[in-house]
């Protein structure tokens, strides 16, 4: 290599380096800014706090003192703020076994404080020389303390959040419970589970806790005093379509779930399916009066049963004579309703339960019911059986729901657990039936509790009208008397409806008192009497002037006999033609 | 120091007098400082999966010490040697790659491990810095001879690495690897365009391993949307900063560690924090950037061109291995789980470190041309 060319390379190893020495210098502040930019990240992370970028845990820190009392997962309440579930932090104990020196004197020391735990087992778990074994989970305050006062450093503490639920029993059902991780299954707690899950601001249901127990205690006593096998209550507001009480009964204490038995953890409002029986004949006969140019006046042969091939139709308790649409409507008419079915006719009556949401199951804000079954296929048959409530079965919550539509104002209001929003309301009122039939229905409902099968639910000053339902329970083959399934459904006052209430008693016996007898009229009629008479003093409801109460129904007084066939005693002079235009 | 004579001619003598003390110094405090944090916060986490208490310090002074060992070793050899140890670390780091893709351990997910005298090594640890030093030989060799491809060359062995770390998959170690090969490029002069066309390509990975790779993809939505899913080590994390304050709880005092599962190792910085507050946490950046920029000036003022390129990217590959590991605690980026150099608990992580600065400090030596030069 000459000498030329040797310089020429040492030339260019020097501008070689020379560029690599400032790129170097260049990539040297680029790093040291970014390390500078990690300066000010931990500067603002640990002497600025609080201007930090809004993490979940801080942000939540930043919203005020009263947060500070949630916990992981929501709070549920009322619809007046009482709580019904809650979360709260509890320590659970475990211990580190390598570090007891006398599992002995140890075991002794925690069953002073913990009665309730084996001691073999204690022992064994304190001699186990594991590192982390669970001693009692979900400590009380009082037991923290006991077992920090012991003093032992084997001893250690795990902080965990648990659900409560202050109410107990009360709203098993319609809350739910958690799982072991916390997550909701059942209930308000499964379907709310994601907001429940963000930890914010309480869950507001439209339940109360006052009407809930009303509810309940009504239904307990029903179910208990007739030794059935357990029942529904429900109270709906019937012009929101908010549920103040949603009651299944056995029921089961939400903080053991696991131990409930299978009919303590049956929901039977959301889950049961029902074949109703003659609550029923409420829509049915709806569908009749949604027909055009019917009359009040209009007249069903009820003489004898129909026969239908091998299928008989009868009446309970039969009157043998041609009755009226409201004779047929308060005494319960198997025959009548079935006629009224046959005249709305198969395709008819089955878009109209369609309509009523009888045929799908139900999904609203906070609740949903499972899908009933229906005849399929639908024959001619099944549209007089569906007429009286057999052939199709239903949850409560359907029934209800139903009922709400036909007492409120003729539209869908998705009776539910969750207030809805008034920019919702509009959107979702879709109209069922006619005003028309919606006042008819009332005053038929009102008859029937006044001079009919419901008059033991009647709450003197509140004009209840209601239905009695009163259903065999379908056997292997056909149906069977001795199982029943009675309830009643009622709104009042029956001239403006306010509330509705349900009552389901699951295979009721007779009692004495009740010359055996355990037909709605019997068993629910009087539950939802108790359930009426807990609310108005609830909520203080002013009771209805008789006049009002009696020129509401009376004008169909001279459409109707009793049950010997004989007319009514008229209080006022209202005639029934004015009525009936 | 009056123990060696500036005359002292031994190999002894010349490398007290030419190795860049204040460096090693650094490294020295650096790693006291990650002994301390590794004795705080490995306890509670040993305790927790069920070791000894101190399995964890244990073994981290067990690393530490052939890392230090190794790395006074390498900083006396010349940068022949150098590059020569380098090509051989890397193809036993290949070969290992393979052995652990064969006959691995897999761990959360990843065959990464392979098991030689009851420690688990991580091959691909070593070849990071391997790579960057062969690298570097083959750039700084096209610079010398003509008609020598080196950078083509560096870029096929690139390939077949990063092949290699995403077949494990090990995404963090690919970034790290390539980020620090783009300064490599950097420095070496390459023209714009490759940055154009290796950004393109790393978006283009990225991208790919968003879509292709559901863990990937779920921390990039977290990091992105803290509420669309569980941010609990992230959340923790930032607590313990908040909690450590100015000052911190004082070493020992802080609880982060009972919480988080890597507190030693992917979150030692968080600990750190919380235990040590803000002044000497910042301090612990700080002697970060001056290994830095003391190691960046240093190679500025006199180094050959592999020196340079080799030591630059050493130097890249601790910074942006730092900047990972304190972004990830302190929700600047996506969380992914890093060592913190030095100071993180990690075997074979540790052994490769000891390696990187043991290259830093022998290309960081002051030359002949130097001393004249600055002395």
């Amino acid at each position: 290599m000459s000498r030329l060319r040797r310089i020429s390379m040492e030339g260019d190893r020097a501008s070689v380096q020379g560029a690599v020495r400032g790129r170097l210098a260049f990539a040297m502040i680029v790093f040291l800014c970014l390390y500078a930019g990690m300066g000010l990240r931990l500067f603002a992370l640990t002497v600025l706090p609080d201007v930090s970028e809004p993490s979940v845990e801080i942000g939540r820190a930043d919203q005020g003192a009263s947060d500070a009392l949630h916990y992981g997962r929501a709070d549920i309440v009322d619809r007046n703020g009482i709580l019904l579930a809650t979360t709260l932090p509890v320590a659970s104990l475990y211990v580190d076994a390598a570090l007891v020196a006398s599992p002995d004197r140890l075991t002794r020391d925690l069953l002073a404080v913990f009665p309730d735990l084996s001691h073999d087992d204690v022992l064994a778990k304190l001699s186990s020389g594991k590192r982390f074994v669970w001693l009692k989970r979900g400590l009380t305050p009082a037991q923290h303390q006991a077992a920090n006062a012991i003093g032992d450093p084997a001893l250690r503490f795990q902080d965990e959040t648990r659900r409560f639920y202050p109410q107990g029993d009360l709203f098993a059902h319609a809350l739910g419970y958690v799982g072991v991780d916390g997550q909701g299954l059942e209930g308000l707690e499964r379907l709310e589970n994601s907001t429940l899950g963000l930890a914010g601001e309480p869950l507001v249901t439209t339940l109360d806790v006052r009407v809930q127990y009303a509810a309940k205690k009504a239904l307990r006593k029903a179910v208990t005093s007739f030794t059935a096998l357990g029942g529904v209550a429900m109270v709906a507001d019937v012009r929101s379509g908010e549920i103040l009480a949603a009651v299944s009964y056995p029921d089961f204490d939400p903080h053991f779930a696991a131990s409930a038995n299978r009919s303590q953890i049956f929901n039977r409002f959301a889950t049961g399916v029902y074949e109703m029986g003659s609550t029923f004949k409420i829509f049915s006969t709806a569908a009749y009066l949604e027909k055009d140019g019917i009359r009040l006046s209009d007249r069903f042969d009820a003489t004898k049963p129909i026969q239908k091939g091998r299928f008989q139709i009868r009446d309970y308790h039969a009157q043998k004579r041609v009755m009226t649409l409201p004779e047929v409507f308060m005494h319960s008419s198997n025959i009548g309703s079935a006629l009224m079915g046959e005249a709305v006719g198969t395709q008819a009556l089955r878009e109209f339960y369609r309509n009523l949401g009888f045929l799908n199951d139900y999904k609203a804000a906070g609740i949903d019911a499972a899908q009933g079954l229906y005849p399929d296929p639908w024959r001619d048959l099944s549209t007089l059986t569906v007429s009286y409530g057999h052939g199709l079965a239903v949850t409560p919550v359907h029934l209800m729901n139903g009922f709400v539509t036909l007492v409120g104002d003729g539209t869908d209001k998705h009776i539910r657990l969750r207030p809805l929003e008034d920019t919702h309301k509009d959107s979702i009122d879709v109209r069922v039936v006619d005003e028309k039939t919606v006042d008819r229905m009332r005053r038929l409902l009102r008859l029937t509790v006044a001079k009919g099968t419901g008059s033991k639910a009647d709450v003197t000053g509140y004009a209840v009208g209601g239905k009695t339902g009163t259903a065999e329970k379908s056997a292997v083959r056909g149906y069977d008397r001795s199982r029943k399934l009675s309830s009643f459904i009622a709104a009042f006052p029956a001239h403006d409806p306010r509330y509705a209430v349900l009552v389901i008693v699951d295979e009721p016996n007779g009692r004495k008192d009740t010359y055996g007898y355990a037909t709605g009229g019997w068993v629910a009629a009087p539950a939802v009497g108790e359930i009426i008479t807990a609310m108005t003093s609830i909520y203080s409801l002013p009771p209805v002037d008789d006049a009002v109460d009696a020129a509401f129904y009376e004008p169909l007084l001279p459409l109707v006999r009793d049950e010997k066939g004989m007319p009514y005693h008229q209080t006022n002079n209202t005639t029934f033609v004015e009525f009936d235009q | 120091m009056a123990m060696i004579s500036r005359a002292d001619k031994s190999v002894l003598g010349q490398w007290w007098w030419t190795v860049d003390k204040t460096i090693l110094m650094t490294i020295l405090v650096l790693s006291v400082f990650g002994l301390g944090l590794v004795m705080t916060a490995s306890p509670a986490v040993a305790e927790r999966i069920g070791f000894d208490t101190y399995h964890f310090v244990v073994r981290h002074v067990l690393f530490l010490a052939p890392c230090l060992g190794a790395m006074i070793v390498l900083s006396f050899v010349q940068e022949r040697t150098i590059w020569r140890v380098s090509a051989l670390l890397l193809m036993l780091s290949i070969v290992g790659i393979f052995v652990s893709l064969a006959v691995g351990t897999e761990i959360k997910g990843a065959q990464r491990w392979i098991k030689i005298a009851g420690f688990s090594l991580q091959p691909s640890e070593f070849m990071k810095p391997a790579f960057l030093v062969a690298s570097a030989w083959l750039m700084a060799r096209q610079r010398e001879k003509e008609g020598f491809h080196g950078l083509y060359m560096s870029f096929g062995l690139l390939v077949f690495c990063v092949a290699l770390l995403i077949a494990q998959p090990d995404l963090g170690m690919t970034v790290l690897l390539c980020s620090a090969f783009c300064v490599q490029l950097f420095l070496f002069g390459s023209s714009l365009r490759y940055f154009v066309l290796l950004g393109g390509l790393g978006i283009v990975g990225l991208v790919g391993a968003h879509f292709t790779l559901d863990h990937v993809q779920s921390r990039i939505d977290r990091f992105l949307n803290p509420a669309s899913g569980d941010n609990y080590q992230v959340e923790r994390s930032i607590e313990s900063f908040a909690n450590g304050g100015l000052m911190g709880t004082g070493p020992g005092q802080g609880t982060v560690k009972l919480q988080l599962p890597d507190a030693h190792a992917d979150f030692i910085f968080s600990v750190a924090g919380e235990e040590l507050g803000f002044i000497f946490t910042f301090v612990l950046i700080g002697l970060y950037a001056f290994i830095l920029w003391r190691g960046m000036r240093v190679l500025a003022r006199g180094s050959s061109v592999f020196g340079m390129l080799a030591g630059g990217a050493l130097l890249a590959l601790v910074a942006i291995q730092s900047f990972i590991h304190m972004g990830s605690a302190m929700h600047l980026i996506p969380a992914k789980g890093m060592t913190l150099p030095l100071v993180s608990y990690g075997g074979s992580s540790m052994l490769a470190l000891g390696f990187t600065f043991g290259v830093i400090l022998a290309v960081t030596r002051k030359t002949g041309q130097r001393m004249t030069d600055y002395d």
